[in-house]
């Protein structure tokens, strides 16, 4: 863990995030034109969105042909995780940083920048978060400009191949902090349970995806927090 | 649908949700059990979003799995975001050709 990092620590962090990127922005980029938007409406989604299961969420409603607030609910419901990663994130900034420079922070949470941001800086920095975003949203861009014009030139079988990405880089996150600490490999294992249980329970099936997720993880995090409490001495690693 | 207002809609909500924590949460939350709770629940999501929907990513079954345990070997020998995609995401593939 670094203490005082800096943005050039922080590009450096961003760049596996930034190529991991780059090969599931390209995925989205086919399969969003393949949906039938024109590349521009992909690149400006991924430009103005960075978010991969949003954007795909979204972009299939709006493929479907499906209406606002299917995608107002579907939107707040899958990217309400990043509501709790800000919060979780607020509490590891530096002090005082002004809400000008927050607002340009925001911008890059994503799962893959929170995780690494919350393992790898003791305190947030601006330069640091500032250094670690930019390579990934730029592998974001340009991975949606290349598939979005790269129609057909992926067999059936990459295409399906690809689309395992997205939670490989998840898997490459969690299961590190899993191995290490007693605490999170209980939080992970629990949720893969209580996942598990919301999915093939067909009593369950009413639930759509998108609050299954945030109820098996909001309930075992809690769990866990009863459990694993963190005193203030602890460090928080 | 206009699909530049549902492009826009998409961008502000997704901006809102990440921005408003962080603008109004100004200093440390004492409560240690919620602080916790802040900090499990990145795992609790990043976990629910991939189980068991990763199995279903494919169109076939054994692909899938192929590509899962391969990234879970890789993830625990901690190699890093690319590596593990990569590698996962070839022996899915691998695994498509041969079915």
């Amino acid at each position: 863990m670094i203490n005082q990092p800096t943005f050039s620590q922080g590009i450096k962090h961003g760049i596996p995030i930034a190529l991991g990127y780059f090969v599931v922005s390209f995925t989205y980029g086919m399969m969003a034109t393949l949906g039938g938007l024109s590349p521009w409406e992909a690149i400006l989604i991924s430009m103005t969105n960075l978010t991969s299961a949003g954007q795909f969420a979204g972009t299939n409603i709006l493929i479907a042909g499906g209406s606002y607030l299917e995608i107002i609910l579907s939107m707040l419901v899958i990217n309400s995780r990043y509501a709790l990663m800000s919060a979780s994130l607020s509490q590891r900034l530096s002090p005082r940083i002004p809400l000008i420079k927050k607002s340009m922070m925001s911008f890059g949470i994503t799962d893959e920048t929170f995780t690494v941001a919350s393992v790898e800086a003791e305190e947030v920095t601006f330069p640091y978060f500032m250094g670690l975003i930019t390579l990934p949203y730029w592998g974001w861009a340009f991975g949606t400009i290349t598939g979005a014009f790269t129609d057909n030139l992926m067999s059936a079988e990459m295409q399906n191949a690809a689309s395992i990405a997205l939670y490989c880089m998840f898997i490459a996150l969690f299961i590190p902090a899993a191995k290490k600490h007693h605490a999170e490999r209980f939080v992970v294992v629990i949720t893969a349970v209580i996942s598990c249980f919301l999915f093939y329970v067909p009593f369950f099936t009413f639930i759509s995806n998108g609050y299954k997720i945030i109820i098996a993880a909001v309930i075992s995090s809690l769990i866990t927090a009863k459990t694993f409490t963190i005193k203030k001495e602890d460090v928080l690693s | 649908m206009n699909h530049i207002a549902a492009i826009i809609l998409m961008a502000v909500l997704t901006y809102l949700i990440r921005f408003l924590p962080l603008a109004f949460i100004n200093e440390q939350i004492k409560s240690p059990f919620i602080r916790s709770f802040l900090h499990y629940i990145p795992y609790g999501i990043l976990t629910a979003m991939t189980i068991p929907y990763i199995f279903y990513a494919t169109t076939h079954f054994a692909s899938a799995i192929a590509g899962t345990i391969v990234a879970l070997i890789l993830a625990m020998f901690e190699k890093s975001l690319i590596a593990v995609s990569i590698i996962a995401v070839l022996t899915a593939y691998a695994v498509e050709m041969i079915i």
